[in-house]
């Protein structure tokens, strides 16, 4: 059994049905007790300051703290530093595989099906043992599915279900532990009274390294009712070709698809506002620019660099933001 | 009605009390006001009314940098956005216009439409658009704002992505011989430069400039430039936020 991590979402069943431990360093890194401590370690080894600090983190759980026994490194659907970053762990000693979700193929079924097959083969383990898996697996993704429908309802808050669809890239690398405490969380949750807020806010892009945000947020006049990509993490498609899901899940391709899920979304949910996180130095800023233009309802974007709370400034914006969709929503202009 | 309207700015708190029609225009250091006119008892803080020398019947709205951070026990608190945009619909009597605000730390851009705010945008967490900016370059020139105001002839071109660095490249500049004036408006272009983003962002015919920098005719000479429409410094722009505060 071995403890594997890996550098973004990749099919989880594949880890859990060879056996092995599944480690998301992302999670690990952001839940460690001093992640400024990680970016500085990075900082130390020569990664420049004007680098995505998750980047920094990932490099230093797994060369500094040696979280883990070998890496999937998505080299496709996720930034380029994650190039650079494989070349470090290799420099390192660390066992790489790479993983890259299609990119502009003529075929993307067949190329995302023959990165399956050759992650499978680095994991030892075949197809059909994935799809069998994934019968396991789906349980618990039922569940998050409805601990997001009480996200909607108001029962469970912003922060809670960035949580726990954030966590569910490696179910916490302990699948049975983290089915309880969502069994737990959904209990605990159903018996909530609801706080009427007039104002429902969806987060959207990638998960904020700044999560005392969402707190913040609901301590207005709204509720957040969404989280994109996290619910994009827990892989929110039901098709029943495993491989179908990885095509329909939308953060590893164009921003496009992404504005398409978001819109979908935004109607579904009855969404006044959307705050668009996006992560220092990270490309994805770039694409602020089509989701302002497409979505339809107002956006406030807001930028987190390192670990900790969320600064002065972000929070006057995301405070005049509410006051203002308040005031908008009032006069019957949204 | 007695009212006073606060601005508590990164560098000035802007203060403005209103008695009827009157009003009368007050500005503090930030850092003195803090230490002089603050009190703080077990449970709450205040501002210190009685040593400002203002009657007690007067009620206070306050805005600022440090909304979520202040808590005063004695005013009313609104959003610095919500502050600018009330200023600029009571000094200019319209309801559709584009406010660009220019602070000491921040800058910002607020679209109104029909006597709402439609949107608005903040700079990001860069110095390089901020009166901050023109304070160090000043410093750096050995020139006062006021003459810095004036300087919008034959800008230098500053290549610098920031504030900071930026200042290393001004007396490269001087040491190269590039004459001052020349440099001066170099930084009033660069801040202008700075803020296009953010202006370009939104569309009105009628485009408004409020905060200290707006008193920098250079500044706004190179951002009407650079957008190709006229843009207006408010009668009093440094007191737009406190004059937001104030009932309209």
């Amino acid at each position: 059994m071995k403890k594997i991590g890996f550098t973004t979402t990749i099919p989880v069943e594949f880890f859990l049905a060879g056996g092995n431990i599944p480690v998301d360093l992302n999670n690990i890194f952001v839940c460690n007790n001093n992640p400024g401590n990680l970016i500085d370690e990075a900082q130390d080894d020569g990664l420049p300051r004007n680098c995505c600090s998750w980047i920094k983190g990932l490099y230093s759980v797994a060369v500094k703290e040696k979280a883990v026994d070998e890496i999937i490194s998505v080299t496709n659907g996720d930034c380029s530093n994650t190039h650079a970053l494989t070349e470090l762990y290799t420099a390192n000693g660390i066992k790489v595989h790479p993983f890259a979700y299609p990119y502009e193929e003529k075929d993307p079924y067949s190329a995302l099906k023959q990165q399956m097959i050759f992650l499978g083969n680095a994991l030892n383990v075949t197809l059909d043992m994935v799809y069998d898996y994934s019968k396991i697996t789906d349980k618990v993704r039922d569940k998050l599915k409805i601990v997001d429908r009480l996200t909607v309802d108001g029962y469970v808050t912003g922060f809670e279900n960035h949580l726990y669809l954030v966590s569910s890239t490696d179910f916490n690398s302990d699948l049975e532990k983290f089915s309880k405490d969502v069994d737990v969380l959904i209990e605990k949750a159903e018996k909530r009274h609801i706080e009427e807020k007039y104002v429902r806010i969806g987060c959207i892009g990638v998960p904020t390294i700044n999560p005392s945000m969402y707190d913040f947020i609901e301590s207005k006049n709204c509720k957040i009712v969404f989280n994109e990509v996290q619910r994009q993490f827990s892989i929110p498609s039901t098709n029943p070709d495993y491989i179908m899901r990885y095509i329909e899940y939308t953060y590893p391709y164009g921003v496009m698809d992404r504005i398409k899920d978001i819109k979908e979304q935004i109607k579904l949910r009855k969404i006044d506002g959307i705050i668009h996180y996006v992560q220092s130095f990270c490309y994805r800023q770039i694409q602020d620019i089509l989701i302002k233009k497409h979505l339809g309802v107002p956006v406030l974007t807001i930028e987190g660099d390192t670990p900790g709370d969320i600064d002065g400034r972000t929070k006057i914006r995301i405070d005049s933001f509410i006051e203002m969709l308040e005031m908008k929503k009032k006069k019957g202009l949204l | 009605m007695k009212n006073i309207g606060i601005d508590l700015g990164s560098r000035y708190v802007k203060m403005v009390k209103a008695d009827g029609e009157n009003l009368e225009f007050m500005r503090y250091d930030t850092v003195s006001f803090y230490r002089q006119y603050i009190k703080r008892d077990k449970e709450s803080t205040y501002i210190d009314v009685e040593k400002l020398g203002i009657d007690k019947d007067y009620k206070i709205t306050a805005t600022g940098y440090g909304r979520n951070l202040m808590s005063f026990a004695n005013a009313e608190i609104i959003s610095e956005i919500k502050a600018h945009f009330r200023g600029a619909l009571r000094q200019t009597g319209d309801d559709s216009f584009v406010l660009i605000d220019i602070g000491g730390q921040d800058s910002k851009v607020i679209l109104g439409k029909d006597g709402y705010i439609e949107d608005f945008i903040m700079n990001d967490k860069c110095a390089a658009s901020t009166g901050r900016f023109a304070e160090n370059a000043c410093n750096v020139l050995g020139i006062t704002i006021d003459e810095l105001s004036q300087m919008d002839k034959d800008p230098s071109n500053l290549s610098s992505t920031c504030a900071v660095f930026c200042e290393s490249e001004l007396i490269g500049l001087m040491a190269s011989g590039v004459e001052l004036e020349s440099i001066a408006s170099g930084v009033n272009k660069s801040i202008a430069k700075r803020l296009m983003p953010l202006i370009k962002s939104f569309q009105a015919d009628k485009i408004y400039a409020s905060g200290g920098v707006a008193s920098n005719k250079s500044l706004i000479y190179y951002i009407s430039e650079l957008i190709g429409k006229n843009v207006v410094p408010l009668e009093n722009p440094q007191y737009n936020g406190a004059l937001g505060c104030l009932p309209l």
